[in-house]
């Protein structure tokens, strides 16, 4: 199970998106949903591309399962935005 | 390694400490005392070594030390750029790096034997070590001008390795010898646009980032500026068997084991964990809603799965996988000691954010080593 470059990216880019927002939650589905199409757009250059837009598909139906209970969070915290790595 | 050479922070204050006769500088602040004396310590201890190892003579003037990156381990330590000033205004840029070079010696000596370059002069202390440091800059998203990352860093990886067979070259030795932890911090590209891999310490472990993205980049048909990764079988192969030896010699090091992600270390939250973990035909859910130490213990099953060490069932759960955990180790209660390490490197990190957990894995002798509390945990 080695980490994709580039579903580790996406990870990033939308715990940065949701870590930095101000947004309304219908803002950050929005956000998300446009990174989610922006990466599957990305991954027709892969020859892998089947893979890693499943990976990116959990992952993204996850996120916004819970953003009832991230943004409470966020909104509460002051947190650093996501890392480079995984 | 997070700051490259032309980005370093020059303009920092640099506090002068005389060590032994020797003049340290140290650029920053949040090397901390413990670990400044060590650097110390082993930098008056090495310099015939280093002297030697880079051809260089005369009285030493300074040290200057700065720090290269924001992320530690093992108590407070990161890698650090070294400049050591020589009495005739003669300069000497290294890094220092608070672990062995073995892995890198053993990439540059398998590059040496795939296309001839010379290999990148190092002095390996066993555990700590003295790299050349590369004069040139990390890959940049052309937009942004920041480390390039994901789709943009894999296409100009792709453009330099259609340009430079060399590139080529190690990318496909880092596919063949199963380097890990590819992001663009980790790779400096030098005047001749030549790629260095600046920072081999994960490899084979099945569980960090991989260069498989890369390979399999196809570019934008008909662009000149958007190439594929120049696919190439018979020099796979022939590196793959080429590096044959390196390869087992990578199994006689440690090397470090990402069992979790730095990401879902440093944000204290269940919510950027993933809620879903498939480990064969098992697929473990609700991991958002366990323990933090027990989140863990499902990527440490998915390691000791995807290495072979243990068998998961489709209809087991992370309990009964825990017991499988326990059966394998001549060491008892593993996941107790991993806790116990994942503990004191969260006491650290309230003074040092940029602490992350970094175990060690030897892939002969089958041991874990938990750096921070000392444990060694043995597989039978």
């Amino acid at each position: 199970m080695t980490t994709s470059i580039m579903v580790n990216n996406f990870m990033t880019e939308v715990h940065q998106t949701i870590a930095a927002s101000p947004f309304s939650k219908n803002q950050i589905e929005s956000k998300i949903n446009d990174l989610f199409n922006e990466f599957c757009r990305k991954a027709e250059k892969f020859s892998n591309k089947e893979s890693l837009i499943s990976e990116a598909t959990i992952y993204k139906s996850e996120i916004l399962n819970d953003l009832d209970q991230i943004l409470p969070f966020f909104q509460s915290q002051s947190l650093p935005p996501g890392t480079q790595k995984v | 390694m997070k700051k490259s050479e032309s980005s370093s922070a020059a303009s920092q204050p640099f506090v002068p400490q005389i060590h032994e006769g020797i003049q340290f500088e140290f650029g920053e602040k949040s090397i901390n005392q413990e670990y400044r004396q060590e650097v110390m310590n082993h930098i008056r201890q090495d310099l015939t070594d280093i002297k030697q190892g880079f051809s260089i003579n005369g009285g030493i003037d300074s040290i200057r030390i700065e720090k290269a990156g924001n992320e530690t381990h093992y108590g407070g330590k990161s890698p650090l750029f070294l400049t050591i000033n020589f009495h005739g205004n003669k300069e000497l840029k290294l890094v220092y790096k608070p672990r062995s070079l073995a892995p890198e010696l053993i990439l540059e000596q398998a590059l040496q034997s795939i296309d001839g370059r010379v290999p990148r002069p190092m002095l390996d202390k066993k555990d700590h070590g003295y790299d050349w440091r590369i004069q040139g800059d990390h890959i940049q998203n052309k937009n942004s001008g920041k480390i390039a990352t994901g789709d943009s860093f894999i296409s100009e990886v792709a453009k330099l390795c259609c340009e430079k067979k060399a590139n080529k070259n190690l990318i496909l030795a880092l596919k063949c010898m199963g380097f890990e932890d590819i992001h663009g911090e980790n790779f400096l590209l030098d005047a001749d646009r030549m790629l260095h891999f600046v920072d081999a310490e994960v490899f084979q472990t099945n569980m960090s980032v991989n260069v498989d993205d890369i390979c399999s980049y196809q570019g934008t048909p008909n662009t000149p500026n958007d190439p594929s990764f120049p696919l190439d079988q018979d020099a796979e192969d022939f590196i793959r068997e080429i590096t044959q030896q390196a390869q087992k010699d990578l199994r006689q090091i440690p090397t470090r084991l990402v069992i979790c992600s730095s990401q879902t270390y440093a944000i204290p939250t269940p919510f950027f964990m993933k809620d879903s973990l498939v480990i064969g035909k098992c697929h473990l859910k609700g991991l958002k809603r366990v323990d933090f130490k027990e989140y863990h213990t499902a990527f440490f099953a998915k390691f000791l799965f995807e290495n072979g060490y243990i068998d998961v069932k489709e209809s087991d759960n992370l309990e009964t996988i825990k017991e499988k955990i326990n059966e394998i180790f001549a060491t008892p209660q593993p996941l107790g000691k991993i806790n116990a390490e994942l503990d004191a490197v969260a006491a650290i990190k309230q003074q040092n954010p940029g602490e992350l957990p970094a175990f060690r894995f030897h892939l002969s002798e089958k041991w874990i080593e938990c750096p921070l509390t000392g444990e060694r945990l043995q597989l039978k």
